[in-house]
C-alpha cells in the first residue's frame, strides 16, 4: 500500500485567557490563578496529568503578573538574585524535574527564599503534587509541601468536548459537531489520548487530502 | 440606457467578469453583471461576495444609464454573434435589456441595480507595483501547490508576504497542500516593506492569472489585512483574503539534506511520466533508486504490471530508494526552465528539496510516499 | 499593598464591581425571546452546550453576544451564526448581531467566612511590597514574633534562650546556636529576636541574613573586588544572625570569610546567632575549627512538635487568620501532619486560603480534598477489575454477574454502579468499559452513567452508598 507522507506543518496553540475552557475539572486551579495577587504564600503549585492545561494556566498567570517563565536549566545557570533581578514573579513549568538533582533543588530553594524576601510569587506546575516529588533537600521539601497545591482533575465530558474543539481550532481544521460528538464517548478520557486522536485524524486527513468525517474517525478509532 | 460596442471588446469584458460569477447562485443578483454607461465609457462589474471585478471600456453611449443582466446568458449570446458585429444594448427602463446585433434580437430580464452588492471600499494602505512578468512568476511557481481540500481553508491560497533573505528584503509567495510546498521570492518592490502577510484565495489567484497574459504594463497591488486589490489597465479585481494563519512553513524546509542529485530536467520529466503510466491512477507512485552516477525509476502495480527506466545522474551519495508522487514531481519540473534540476535528499521519509540549478529564487519541498 | 499602581482595596472593589456589572447589566429587550427561539430551534442539548452561557449586551438594533472563550465564539459564529442571525431578524427586522468574548465569571459555590487579609501570611500590611528592598537590609517576616511563637516542651529551651539574647545588651553566651529539623521554628525565633530588638532597643544594629545570601554577597564582592565594603557592613553590627549555616558546607572561601567575620564579632563582644539543621559537630563539610567555634556558646535544639503542641499551634494560627475552623478539622490536622510546623501551618494556610479564594466552607471532607496530595499515601491507578470486585462484594453478588447477561434488578443495578464508577475513576474509554462488562456496547455504559446520576439526584441514601464505594476504592 502506497501512502503519501504529509509535511509536518506546525500549528500555533492558543494560550491566552480567552482560549481557556473552565469546567468543574479545572475550576479551582483557574480561580486560584485569577485570584492572584491574593495568594497566601510565595509559592503555589498546579498539578495534573500531561495535557490538562497546566501550561496554559501558567501562561495566563504570566500575562496577568507580568512574570517570567524559567526552565530548570535557567535555575542551574544563574544565581537567584540575578534570576529575579528583572522580575519578581516567576513560573517554572514541569518543576518536578528539579527533584533529585541536588544543584537544582538548592537553586529552587534559594529562589524561593529570594522571592519571599522581595514579595514575589512563584508558580510551579507538575504532573504530581510536590508531596509526591522525590525532593532530597529537606528545607525545600517542607516549603513545597506547605505550598498550596491545586489539582486539575480528570477531564469531564464537557471539558473533553471543548478541548477537542479547541484542538481542531488550533489546527485551523473545520470539523462538524457530529464528528466531535462521535469521538468523545469513544476515546480514553485523558487529554493525552485526546491530543493523540486529533493528531492521528489530522495526519490521516492531510495524507489522504480529505476532510475529517465520522467515517474517517470510525476507521482510525477502531 | 443606450450604447453600442464592438462584439470583440464586449466579449472580452464579459469574459472577464462572467468568470467571477458562480454557476450556481442562491442569491439571484449574484448571477448578474452590472452595466453602467456614462458618456463615452462603459463599465462592467460582477461579484460573488468574495471577489469583485470591475472593467471599463470605451464605447459609444447614446444615453447614459445602468442595469443588471444575467452574466452567463449575456456572455453566451455575445460569444455566438459573428465576428466584427456591432452590438447595441438598450433599455427603456431597468427591468429589461434589449440586445440587438444585425438581425438578432434578445430581450433579457433585469434585477434592480440597488440590490447589486457593493464590497465596502476599506482602506488599502499598502501599495506597490509589479511587472506582469513578475506577478506571473509568483503565481505560476506556486499555485499548483495550493490545497483544494476545503476543511483546511488556510491552505486554499497563496501566502504573500515579505521576508529577509541574507539581508535582502524579499517578496515571497508560498503555497502548500501538505504534501508539497512551493516558495518563490524576488526583491521586494518599493512599498511592500512591512506589509502584512496575506493569504490570497485560490479563485482570486486564478482570476488574476487569467488577466496577466493580456496585461501590458505594470500591475498595481493594494492591500490591507482583510483585502487585496489588483489594478490592470482597465480591470480592477478586489478580493477578500483568507482569514487564517498560514503555518510557519520555514520549519518544514530542511537544512541538513546531504544527498545531492542533479539530473537533466526534460529527460527526467519524460522518464518519470513514462514510468508513471504503470502506477495506479490514485497514488501515481514512482520509486527512485539512486546509486553513484545512476538513477533507476520504477513503478509497480498489481493490475498493470511494472516499469523501470535508467538515467545518468550526478550523484555520489549513499544508496537510496525513495518514492514520490509522479504528478507532484511533474508539476514541479514544469516550473524548472533550465536544463538541470537538483534534488537534496535525506532519507526515504524526509522532505526533499527540489530546485532549478540555474535559478535559486524558487524552492520546492516534496514529501516522499511510503512505497 | 500596591498592584500596578492601585491599592489592593481599590483592586478588589473594582473586581467585585466588575462582577456586579456583569450580572446586573441590562440585556437587550428581545433577548429572552431569542433565547426561547434558540432553545426551540436547536433542542435542549445543543442549547445547554452553546447558548446557556451566552451573554447578551447592547440593544435590539445591535446586540453583542459574548461567549466564554475565543474558539467558542469562532465555533458558534461559524456553525450557528447564520441561523442565530436569521432567528434574530425574524424578531427584529434589520437587527444586527455581533459576537465577542467575555472573561469567564466564576461563581463561588457557597459563602466562605471572610478572612482578615492583614493576617494572611505572605501579605505584609501597608506598603512593604511597594518598594524593593535595599540590598543587604534584612527583611523580616511580620508574623514571626515572640507573641506568635507557640511554646511547648519540644521548643521551650530554644525559646527561653532566644528571649534572653533579645533582652541582654552583652552576650551571655556567644554564639547562640539553634538547630533542629526543617520547619520547626528556627527562622521564626531569629526573626522574633530581631523584631524584639528593633522595637525595644532601636539603637542596636541587627543584621539577619541567610547563609546563602552571605555567600552570594561575598562572591559578588570578590568578583567586583569590593571585599572591603562587604566586611565593613558587619563591623558596626551589634547582633549578627546567620540562618541555615549548613549551606556554606563545602564552600571553602566562604567558610574562611565567615570564620573571620565570626571571630571579629565575638572578639568585640557582639552577639552572634546561628541556626542550622544539625548540631555543630554534625555539620557536613564544615571546617573543624569553625565547627568547634560554633559550639562554644549555647547550643539549643528544637524537637519535632508533639500532638499537644501541634494542636496549640493550629489554634493560635487559626485565631491569627481570623477564620473559623471546626475542632474536628484541627484535631485531624494535628493528628495527620506530623512532619514539621511549617507543613502544619502550611496545611492550615492552604485550607483557609482555599476557603477564601475558591469559596468552600471548611469541613473535614473539604480538608481531605484540599490536602489530598499530602494525606493520600499513593495515588495508584484504580482498575476496572478492582471496581467490579469491590462493588460485587458490597452488594453481595457474584463477580461473574458483572459480565453476565442477567438483567434482574439485583444484579443489573450494581453492574450500573460499577460502570458509573469505572467512568468516574478510570480514564478508560467507554467502549473499553463496555468490553470489560461482558462485551457491552458503549451506549449501555452511557445509559448506566445517566441512570446512576438520576438516582443519585433524588435518592440521598443511594447517593451516599455510591460515595462510600468511591471512597473505599480511592483508599
Amino acid at each position: 500500500m502506497t501512502q503519501q507522507i504529509p509535511l509536518p506543518l506546525p500549528h500555533k496553540v492558543a494560550m491566552s485567557a480567552d482560549d481557556f475552557v473552565v469546567t468543574s475539572s479545572n475550576q479551582e486551579a483557574t480561580m486560584w490563578i485569577q485570584q492572584w495577587p491574593q495568594w497566601p504564600s510565595v509559592c503555589s503549585v498546579i498539578h495534573g496529568p500531561s495535557g490538562s492545561g497546566k501550561t496554559h494556566l501558567m501562561h495566563m498567570w504570566l500575562a496577568k503578573s507580568h512574570g517570567k517563565a524559567l526552565t530548570s536549566h535557567d535555575l542551574l545557570r544563574n544565581e537567584p538574585g540575578a534570576l529575579i533581578m528583572s522580575n519578581r514573579n516567576i513560573a517554572i513549568d514541569d518543576a518536578q524535574q528539579i527533584a533529585t538533582n541536588p544543584v537544582a533543588e538548592e537553586a529552587l530553594f534559594h529562589l524561593y527564599n529570594a522571592l519571599k524576601e522581595t514579595g514575589g510569587s512563584l508558580l510551579l506546575t507538575a504532573e504530581k503534587p510536590p508531596a509526591k516529588w522525590p525532593v532530597q533537600l529537606a528545607d525545600l521539601r517542607s516549603r513545597l509541601n506547605a505550598a498550596p497545591a491545586l489539582g486539575i482533575h480528570a477531564p469531564d465530558d464537557e471539558l473533553l468536548t471543548m478541548l477537542l474543539i479547541k484542538q481542531f481550532h488550533d489546527r485551523q481544521i473545520d470539523v462538524g459537531m457530529d464528528v466531535v460528538t462521535y469521538i468523545v464517548p469513544r476515546i480514553e478520557r485523558t487529554t493525552q489520548a485526546l491530543r493523540e486522536v486529533v493528531n492521528k485524524l489530522d495526519q490521516a486527513a492531510l495524507s489522504e487530502s480529505r476532510g475529517i468525517t465520522i467515517a474517517l474517525a470510525r476507521r482510525l478509532l477502531s | 440606457m443606450k450604447l453600442t460596442l464592438e462584439r470583440a471588446a464586449l466579449l472580452k469584458s464579459l469574459g472577464h467578469v462572467q468568470s467571477v460569477v458562480e454557476r450556481r447562485n442562491t442569491i439571484p443578483i449574484l448571477a448578474n453583471v452590472l452595466i453602467r454607461a456614462q458618456q463615452n465609457a462603459v463599465s462592467f462589474a460582477a461579484t460573488d461576495m468574495e471577489i469583485e471585478i470591475n472593467e471599463s471600456v470605451d464605447g459609444q453611449v447614446g444615453k447614459p444609464g445602468a442595469l443588471t443582466a444575467p452574466a452567463h446568458t449575456l456572455y453566451e449570446i455575445v460569444r455566438k454573434l459573428p465576428e466584427g458585429a456591432q452590438v447595441d444594448l438598450t433599455a427603456a427602463n431597468s427591468n429589461q435589456l434589449t440586445l440587438s446585433s444585425g438581425r438578432s434580437h434578445f430581450k433579457l430580464g433585469c434585477l434592480p441595480i440597488d440590490d447589486f452588492p457593493k464590497m465596502p471600499e476599506g482602506d488599502l494602505k499598502q501599495k506597490f507595483t509589479l511587472s506582469a512578468a513578475d506577478l506571473r512568476t509568483l503565481i505560476d511557481r506556486t499555485r499548483f501547490a495550493m490545497s483544494t481540500e476545503e476543511t483546511r481553508y488556510y491552505l486554499n491560497g497563496i501566502y504573500l508576504h515579505t521576508a529577509k533573505n541574507k539581508n535582502v528584503e524579499v517578496l515571497r509567495a508560498v503555497a502548500t497542500d501538505g504534501h508539497r510546498l512551493a516558495r518563490v521570492e524576488m526583491p521586494a518592490p518599493r512599498g511592500a516593506k512591512d506589509m502584512p502577510g496575506i493569504i490570497i484565495p485560490r479563485k482570486t489567484v486564478n482570476e488574476v492569472r487569467k488577466l496577466i497574459d493580456e496585461a501590458s504594463g505594470d500591475i498595481e497591488i493594494a492591500l490591507s489585512e482583510a483585502k487585496v486589490r489588483f489594478t490592470f489597465d482597465g480591470v480592477v479585481i478586489t478580493s477578500k483574503l483568507i482569514d487564517g494563519t498560514f503555518p510557519d512553513y520555514e520549519r518544514v524546509i530542511p537544512t541538513g539534506n546531504d544527498k545531492l542529485m542533479q539530473v537533466d530536467t526534460r529527460a527526467f520529466a519524460a522518464a518519470a511520466d513514462r514510468v508513471a503510466t504503470i502506477s495506479s491512477e490514485k497514488s501515481r507512485a514512482v520509486k527512485l533508486s539512486l546509486t553513484p552516477g545512476h538513477m533507476v525509476l520504477s513503478a509497480h502495480s498489481p493490475e498493470a504490471g511494472s516499469a523501470t527506466e535508467e538515467l545518468e545522474v550526478k550523484y555520489d551519495g549513499a544508496l537510496l530508494d525513495v518514492g514520490f508522487n509522479a504528478r507532484y514531481m511533474l508539476d514541479i519540473l514544469q516550473q524548472i526552465e533550465s536544463e538541470g534540476v537538483s534534488f537534496s535528499l535525506a532519507d526515504a521519509t524526509a522532505p526533499a528539496i527540489i530546485q532549478d540549478v540555474a535559478d535559486a529564487s524558487a524552492l520546492y519541498v516534496l514529501m516522499p510516499m511510503r512505497v | 499593598m500596591k498592584i500596578e499602581g492601585k491599592t489592593a482595596e481599590a483592586f478588589v472593589s473594582e473586581v467585585s464591581q466588575d462582577i456586579v456589572s456583569h450580572t446586573l447589566h441590562e440585556a437587550p429587550e428581545s433577548w429572552p425571546a431569542l433565547r426561547q427561539a434558540l432553545r426551540e430551534h436547536f433542542g435542549e442539548t445543543a442549547y445547554r452546550r452553546w447558548f446557556e452561557n451566552l451573554h447578551a449586551s447592547g440593544n435590539d438594533d445591535v446586540m453583542t453576544l459574548k461567549l466564554p472563550t475565543r474558539f467558542m465564539r469562532d465555533w458558534v459564529e461559524a456553525h450557528y451564526g447564520d441561523t442565530i442571525r436569521t432567528l434574530w431578524r425574524q424578531l427584529i427586522r434589520n437587527g444586527r448581531i455581533e459576537f465577542g468574548v467575555s472573561a469567564p465569571i466564576l461563581k463561588k459555590p457557597d459563602a466562605a467566612p471572610a478572612l482578615n487579609p492583614a493576617a494572611m501570611p505572605g501579605m505584609p500590611a501597608g506598603d512593604a511590597l511597594a518598594a524593593p528592598l535595599a540590598a543587604g537590609e534584612c527583611d523580616l517576616d511580620p508574623r514571626f514574633t515572640f507573641d506568635n511563637f507557640v511554646v511547648g516542651k519540644p521548643n521551650e529551651l530554644a525559646y527561653a534562650a532566644a528571649r534572653r539574647v533579645a533582652d541582654s545588651d552583652t552576650p551571655g553566651f556567644n554564639p547562640l546556636f539553634l538547630y533542629g529539623g526543617v520547619g520547626l521554628g528556627k527562622t521564626h525565633l531569629m526573626h522574633a529576636i530581631a523584631w524584639h530588638i528593633r522595637r525595644h532597643y532601636p539603637q542596636r544594629r541587627v543584621i539577619y541574613m541567610s547563609a546563602e545570601k552571605f555567600m552570594y554577597q561575598f562572591v559578588r564582592a570578590l568578583r567586583y573586588k569590593d571585599t572591603v565594603a562587604f566586611k565593613d557592613q558587619f563591623r558596626s553590627v551589634d547582633v549578627l544572625m546567620i540562618d541555615d549555616v549548613q549551606f556554606i558546607g563545602g564552600k571553602d572561601t566562604t567558610q574562611e570569610e565567615f570564620f573571620h567575620t565570626f571571630n571579629a564579632l565575638v572578639d568585640r563582644n557582639r552577639q552572634v546567632i546561628i541556626s542550622a539543621d544539625k548540631s555543630p559537630q554534625d555539620l557536613d563539610r564544615m571546617e573543624e575549627r569553625l565547627r568547634s567555634r560554633l559550639g562554644w556558646g549555647l547550643v539549643a535544639d528544637l524537637h519535632p512538635a508533639t500532638y499537644e503542641l501541634r494542636l496549640g499551634i493550629l489554634h493560635a494560627k487559626a485565631e491569627k487568620l481570623g477564620c473559623q475552623v471546626p475542632d474536628k478539622v484541627m484535631e485531624f490536622l494535628a493528628h495527620k501532619i506530623t512532619s514539621n510546623v511549617r507543613e502544619l501551618e502550611g496545611a492550615l494556610n492552604r485550607i483557609a486560603a482555599h476557603a477564601q479564594l475558591v469559596g468552600r466552607t471548611i469541613s473535614l471532607e473539604m480538608t481531605q480534598d484540599v490536602l489530598a496530595d499530602l494525606l493520600r499515601a499513593n495515588d495508584r491507578r484504580i482498575t476496572i477489575d478492582e471496581i467490579q470486585k469491590k462493588v460485587a462484594e458490597h452488594y453481595n453478588i457474584r463477580l461473574s454477574d458483572m459480565h453476565s447477561a442477567r438483567r434482574a434488578r439485583q444484579v443489573a443495578r450494581p453492574r450500573q454502579v460499577a460502570m458509573y464508577l469505572a467512568k468516574q475513576l478510570t480514564p478508560r474509554s467507554l467502549p473499553e468499559i463496555g468490553r470489560k462488562f461482558g462485551g457491552r456496547d458503549h451506549t449501555t455504559v452511557i445509559h448506566a452513567v445517566r441512570k446512576i446520576e438520576e438516582l443519585s439526584a433524588y435518592d440521598a441514601a443511594f447517593k451516599e452508598d455510591v460515595e462510600l464505594l468511591r471512597r473505599l476504592l480511592q483508599g
